[in-house]
């Protein structure tokens, strides 16, 4: 539960830094998917500090290299 | 996107560190489990595969004028064509990058501080990557400068004092087991660290003086490929191959056998020392990388925005990357290589060949 407050204090932190200086020079654009990728990421820290099961990208990377492998024989 | 730039002697420095970086502690177990005694030819001859990859690359570069790979492939495929194969690019540095701090964690964790919780450990030493990565690439190069004779002196310490207890005739039989273990293992130091060079492609424009970029790119993944030579080698000749093969960490181990004059022992944290600068600068490279390359598929002006956000996303992904040592082996052993390939070779060679069409259009066209 502590972890999962202090990754959020943490996210809420990177954004009022962010926030400040971005819209302050108009940066609208950058703004925008820096703040997307901060609530995606802090989401998912989250949800990792809770222990829930994530699924792994290589998994996916190596399913489907093996699928290549095995139409290649390799 | 960014109006630093660096000297080609800083990018050589770099492309050292990140030759070395975490293949000092990845590249000798692997290659001496297939080809034994004989990894050292495996390596070389990696090295001489790696200078032909390199020259491959100096030639996207020199062709893209000034483009970093991303803007290269998005202005010679387009834009929704161009996305496409930077994401797949964009996906293997960013998991590159997620993997080699995962590494130093695990050896901090499994031979330093074994108390401490891996995740500590990753935010700790990801920190500084952040800090790096935002103050750009201009600090990034000074700071490979200052590290450089650090790194040589402890190299030459680790040689020096191991040398007592080399054993030439862990060198023998020469080609006992025949060549074919021996150039497959090649694929091992082919994929971790050559091929991974494809992520230097979004530093290249930042470099002053094209020729000397080019040669410096060669020039230091020669000398950095001969450290891992001269590594491998010498936990060879140290502990011997079967050893070698046994210890996750063969490098410590030697560490770990010197003594100098039966009072100085205990040094094996002076090779800590060593892999700890070499994967910093693999890391910040691959971080830096991934970000301006981040903003430059989502047409951004500045990369520093992302550094935070994508960071909390490196270390997470460092964590749920891979359950255990057992499924980064078996991942690295059956998938890295193609993976590293497919992004590291077929896909600069679609770029040199968009590059070439191009530059024959316009030929004709003017």
């Amino acid at each position: 539960m502590w972890s999962s407050i202090a990754i959020f204090l943490i996210g809420a932190g990177i954004f009022l830094f962010q926030f400040k200086k971005l819209y302050k020079n108009k940066k609208m654009k950058e703004l925008w998917w820096s703040s997307s990728i901060l609530v995606a990421t802090t989401f998912i820290s989250i949800l990792e500090s809770r222990g829930v099961d994530l699924p792994n990208p290589l998994d996916y990377i190596w399913s489907f290299y093996s699928t290549i492998h095995s139409w290649f024989g390799l | 996107m960014d109006n630093q730039t660096i000297s080609p002697r800083q990018f050589m420095f770099l492309v050292i560190f990140f030759t070395i970086g975490s293949s000092i502690l990845i590249v000798p177990g692997p290659v001496t489990e297939q080809a034994k005694q004989d990894s050292w030819m495996s390596i070389l001859l990696s090295i001489l595969i790696g200078v032909a990859i390199i020259i491959l690359y100096n030639k996207i570069g020199e062709l893209s004028a000034g483009k970093t790979f991303i803007e290269a492939f998005n202005d010679v495929f387009g834009n929704w064509v161009g996305r496409l194969f930077s994401s797949f690019y964009l996906v293997f540095v960013y998991i590159l990058a997620a993997l080699v701090l995962r590494n130093i964690g695990d050896f901090m964790t499994s031979q330093i501080m074994p108390a401490t919780p891996l995740q500590f450990t990753h935010i700790l030493f990801f920190v500084v990557v952040l800090g790096g990565t935002f103050l750009g690439i201009e600090v990034i190069g000074r700071s490979s400068e200052i590290f450089m004779p650090w790194m040589i002196l402890l190299l030459l310490f680790l040689f020096l004092f191991s040398s007592p207890q080399i054993s030439m005739d862990n060198f023998k039989p020469i080609l006992g087991d025949g060549v074919s273990p021996m150039l497959s293992a090649s694929k091992v130091m082919i994929s971790s660290p050559i091929l991974e060079m494809v992520a230097l492609l979004m530093i290249f424009p930042y470099v002053k003086e094209l020729k000397q970029t080019k040669k410096g790119w060669i020039i230091g993944s020669v000398i950095g490929g001969s450290v891992l030579l001269g590594i491998t080698s010498l936990c060879i000749l140290v502990l011997g191959s079967d050893l070698t093969i046994m210890n996750t960490y063969p490098t410590y181990r030697i560490g770990e056998k010197i003594s100098v004059a039966g009072f100085l022992e205990g040094l094996e944290i002076f090779i800590a020392i060593i892999w700890m600068m070499t994967i910093f600068f693999k890391l910040i490279v691959l971080y830096y990388a991934s970000t301006v390359g981040f903003a430059q598929f989502l047409s951004l002006d500045d990369y520093r925005p992302l550094v935070l956000p994508l960071g909390m996303g490196t270390i997470i992904l460092s964590i749920i990357s891979y359950p255990d040592v057992a499924y980064f082996e078996s991942f690295v052993g059956e998938i890295w290589f193609s993976y590293a390939l497919s992004i590291g070779f077929i896909l600069p060679l679609i770029l040199l060949a968009g590059l070439l069409i191009k530059k024959k259009i316009k030929q004709k066209g003017a």
